[in-house]
């Protein structure tokens, strides 16, 4: 081939051309009445973002999710996490309490394919707007329910709300997520299961809610019908976490923190360098020992010859402690080139450096991703510039857009209302007064 | 009709013995799969695990990482190779020989979808890259997922590991105590989160090719995957030009939300809207705390000087009482109160099985193990499980003959060439000690 695979691919995928190619998922009509939780917005975010017209449904005066912002800190209003995950939706308001508003959200149920919702379960049924009650009226309707204990199991009757957090410790992730105590210390507060420090259980049941929604379509064109999708976040994220249950009922193992160390391997971990820190993994033994050779210490690869030799904990911490000596001395870009020297002898399993961000700045300052379109700074017609994740995904004949970041509670009642329900300026200033939207 | 009605009436609909006679969401989309470890390989297990036809191809003798992947062996195939793929049908195929590229691009033109996780550019120089595949099948959905993406100066001479992507996307960042370097997590998030991304958008792929007929290439990057879901990192920076930094386990952006210290153990309290704060003022004896300025709404507990307040207050509570019983109250008054499960108490956990979110599997080669259930519950076509992993080759012959029509003189002649083969004697590639066979599919 006469180019090169990466230019090929570069012109394949370049974001600047995503406007002149189709969208993969512009069939699509998604109802997203989440409230409160993140994992909604994200799963509605991931369609949105793939071409589905999403109709956002709040409450008069807004999603509470608005609120979930540092600092309480808001733009027009609105918290800075909402910001990122308004992305190319509609926003309409409509009173689920009122019996018209419900009336109102049936009929945009019956023109949809999927509907979104994070309440209890339950609730969205005794409203009359459950899967039960809207598939008798739109059969083809994916319903997607998303919420920490799910929609059945003994704990699905909890009045517990939707929380990240709650999401998180379930999934067993925290658990074996932090630092153990240093033995000389007396307490350390932050020697303890440890949080990712993104939403990241909400995350997890987003995408893995729109994966079982994009299911339950392609599953449509065969059998006509849609069907009830429940996804717990909790059971989302301990799905991607391997194998604890499995380490404790196979062998009587509590897979228990390892600080930046890794359960099975070393070096897999992260070491201080003179400017920040590194990630440096050597996995095979050639790798190890090209190690040792490069730090001066040899006599660490005759006495600890295997993985299973390094993989005590006591014995990562000697081993780490020896090799930070030599990293905390050079720059990452030093240990990246003398890594690379060495690695040139070795034929498969290197060693293997990449760079640990100290504060996000960092990312943001990499033309790499500006380059990419990973990271953009978006003029949104409502609010204005902001600096905002893009879609991840390249691809060639479909690709994923960003349109708009962001509207306000309502802002699209009087498109969406006409489009949907025919209902022009003064029927709508009437469902106003009546606080039904 | 009352909350019970509705959870007996779902809980019907979920019914784990009912799966198999379900139809499956995928039934009919051919997969293949040239990747190692987690990231490539976990997506085609989604896919598998929702009705695809999933061909796991592999370098014969060698095989992917995953089977020798720690931290423990068990008939002779480590604990992660155990767990992680299934219902997946297993090659051996040498892909990098020009005869096993050859067979490999007749396998593509019949698979609708292709999952590969090498270096940029690796199988293009194999000849078998997106741009030979889709020359025989256009309809092909190739999708390429790494650590950085397959074009751009920094990210191409770059290797990537969940750990790197970890620490290059700010996650590490952005994650443990401010007191403390940057944490890895304990799992490896950057892989699982662009496993299920990748499994999501090549769906909307294949929706696009059902309206089209087109194919595409697909890139997945698994650091701008995990920028991606960094909620408010990149909108704080821009507004503020602040860097977010560690918080802990206290959320700077839901108050009170925290990790904290009860009587036996460890409890995760949330309270995320203004009503649920309500319920843990009621709980805590101090239900004036939701009605005072400092408290009443979320904006306002998440100010510094009322958020650091409020959390010592809820820090002095928690420890009074046991998780059991923060739990409960929880449970009654309406705000979020979870246990730190481990391994160990998920194990034991009734609401987890009854949920099949733990099961206890039984394999045609390894029979009884403990896997994690498909978190997507899907009423009419449920996910399932029908076996975990197989020796290399295994299903060569249900593959290459019945896929490709190769005959037995020719399969063995591509045998003593070394195009195609099966396991080496080696632990993660050995078959657990007596296998008579059973559990191929021809």
């Amino acid at each position: 081939m006469s180019v090169d695979w990466p230019d090929w691919a570069r012109a394949a995928t370049d974001p600047a051309r995503t406007f002149a190619r189709p969208e993969a998922l512009d069939d699509l009509l998604v109802i997203d009445c989440s409230q409160a939780s993140f994992a909604g917005l994200v799963a509605s975010s991931f369609l949105a973002e793939l071409g589905a017209e999403v109709i956002r449904v709040e409450p008069p005066g807004g999603d509470p999710a608005r609120h979930f912002t540092p600092f309480g800190l808001t733009r027009a209003e609105t918290g800075l996490g909402y910001l990122v995950e308004g992305r190319n939706k509609f926003h309409v308001t409509l009173n689920l309490e009122e019996p018209s508003g419900r009336e109102m959200l049936t009929r945009l149920a019956v023109r949809a394919d999927v509907l979104i919702e994070t309440f209890l379960p339950g609730r969205m049924d005794a409203w009359g707007l459950g899967y039960r009650q809207l598939s008798a009226l739109n059969p083809r309707l994916v319903y997607l329910a998303l919420c920490t204990y799910g929609q059945f199991g003994p704990r699905a009757g909890s009045a517990q709300p939707n929380a990240d957090v709650a999401d998180q410790a379930l999934s067993g992730l925290a658990f074996y997520t932090g630092f153990l105590p240093d033995p000389a210390a007396e307490s350390d507060p932050s020697a303890v299961h440890t949080r990712q420090g993104s939403w990241h259980g909400w995350t997890l049941g987003g995408v893995w809610g729109a994966f079982g929604a994009l299911a339950a379509l392609h599953a449509r064109a065969d059998l006509g019908v849609g069907q009830l999708v429940d996804v717990s976040p909790a059971e989302a994220l301990m799905r991607s976490t391997d194998i604890s249950v499995g380490w404790w009922e196979m062998d009587g193992v509590r897979r228990s923190r390892m600080g930046n160390f890794d359960t099975a391997i070393f070096p897999y971990a992260y070491f201080r360098s003179r400017d920040g820190y590194i990630l440096l993994a050597a996995v095979v033994e050639p790798a190890w020992q090209a190690l040792c050779r490069l730090i001066g210490r040899e006599a660490l690869a005759r006495e600890f010859p295997s993985v299973p030799s390094r993989r005590p904990l006591e014995v990562q911490r000697r081993l780490h402690a020896e090799v930070e000596a030599w990293t905390v001395t050079r720059t990452f870009e030093e240990i990246w080139a003398a890594a690379e020297a060495a690695n040139a002898s070795l034929e498969a399993g290197v060693i293997v450096v990449g760079r640990v961000v100290g504060t996000p700045a960092e990312v943001v300052a990499n033309p790499y991703y500006r380059e990419r379109g990973t990271l953009a700074v978006f003029s949104d017609p409502t609010y204005g510039d902001l600096l905002l994740q893009m879609p991840f995904q390249k691809a060639s004949a479909s690709p994923p857009r960003l349109k708009w970041a962001c509207r306000r509670p309502g802002q699209d009642n009087a498109h969406v209302y006409a489009n949907y329900l025919g209902y022009g300026r003064e029927t709508l200033a009437d469902l106003r007064r009546r606080g039904v939207v | 009709m009352t909350p019970g009605d509705y959870l007996e009436w779902a809980g019907r609909q979920f019914d784990p013995a009912a799966v198999f006679g379900k139809p499956e969401a995928l039934r009919g989309v051919r997969v293949i799969d040239l990747g190692t470890i987690f990231l490539g390989p976990t997506t085609t297990s989604y896919l598998a695990e929702y009705g695809a036809e999933v061909i796991k191809v592999e370098i014969p003798g060698a095989g992917d990482t995953i089977r020798a992947l720690g931290p423990s062996f068990h008939q002779n195939m480590s604990l992660i190779g155990l767990n992680e793929p299934k219902n997946k049908y297993f090659v051996g195929l040498d892909v990098r020989k020009p005869r096993g590229a050859d067979i490999f691009r007749r396998l593509a033109a019949r698979a609708d979808v292709l999952v590969e996780n090498f270096r940029a550019g690796t199988l293009d120089r194999w000849s078998v890259g997106y741009r030979q595949l889709r020359e025989v099948n256009p309809r092909l959905i190739y999708s390429a997922h790494n650590g950085f993406g397959q074009w751009g100066e920094y990210g191409l001479r770059r290797p990537s590991y969940d750990a790197i992507a970890q620490g290059e996307s700010a996650m590490a960042a952005i994650s443990g105590f401010p007191e403390r370097p940057p944490i890895k997590s304990g799992g490896y998030i950057g892989d699982y989160l662009g496993a299920i991304a990748g499994a999501a958008t090549i769906l909307a792929a294949l929706h696009h090719r059902r309206r089209t007929g087109q194919g595409q290439l697909i890139e997945i990057a698994q650091v701008e995957c995990l920028i991606r879901f960094l909620d408010w990192t990149w909108t704080y920076h821009g507004l503020t030009g602040e860097h977010r930094g560690r918080y802990g386990n206290a959320d700077v952006a839901i108050v009170p939300s925290d990790i904290v210290r009860a009587r036996d153990g460890f409890v995760a309290i949330s309270a995320p809207t203004d009503e649920a704060f309500g319920s843990l003022a009621r709980a805590m004896d101090e239900p004036r705390l939701a009605s005072g300025p400092r408290y009443a709404t979320q904006l306002a507990r998440a100010r510094q000087e009322h958020r650091d307040a409020l959390l010592e207050r809820l820090r002095e509570w928690a420890p009074k009482h046991t998780t059991a019983e923060l739990v409960a109250l929880g449970d009654r008054h309406g705000f979020a109160a979870a246990p730190v499960h481990s391994g160990e108490t998920q194990s034991h956990d009734p609401h987890l099985a009854a949920r099949g979110a733990v099961v206890r599997f039984d394999d045609p080669i390894y029979g009884r193990l403990p896997l994690v259930g498909s978190p997507a519950k899907l009423s009419a076509t449920p996910a399932r499980i029908k076996w975990t992993i197989k020796p290399i080759g295994a299903d060569n012959e249900f593959v290459l003959r019945g896929l490709l029509g190769l005959g037995a003189d020719e399969l063995k002649m591509l045998e003593a060439e070394g195009v195609v083969g099966r396991w080496a004697d080696k632990p993660g590639q050995r078959p657990p000690d007596g296998w008579d066979g059973a559990g191929r599919a021809l």
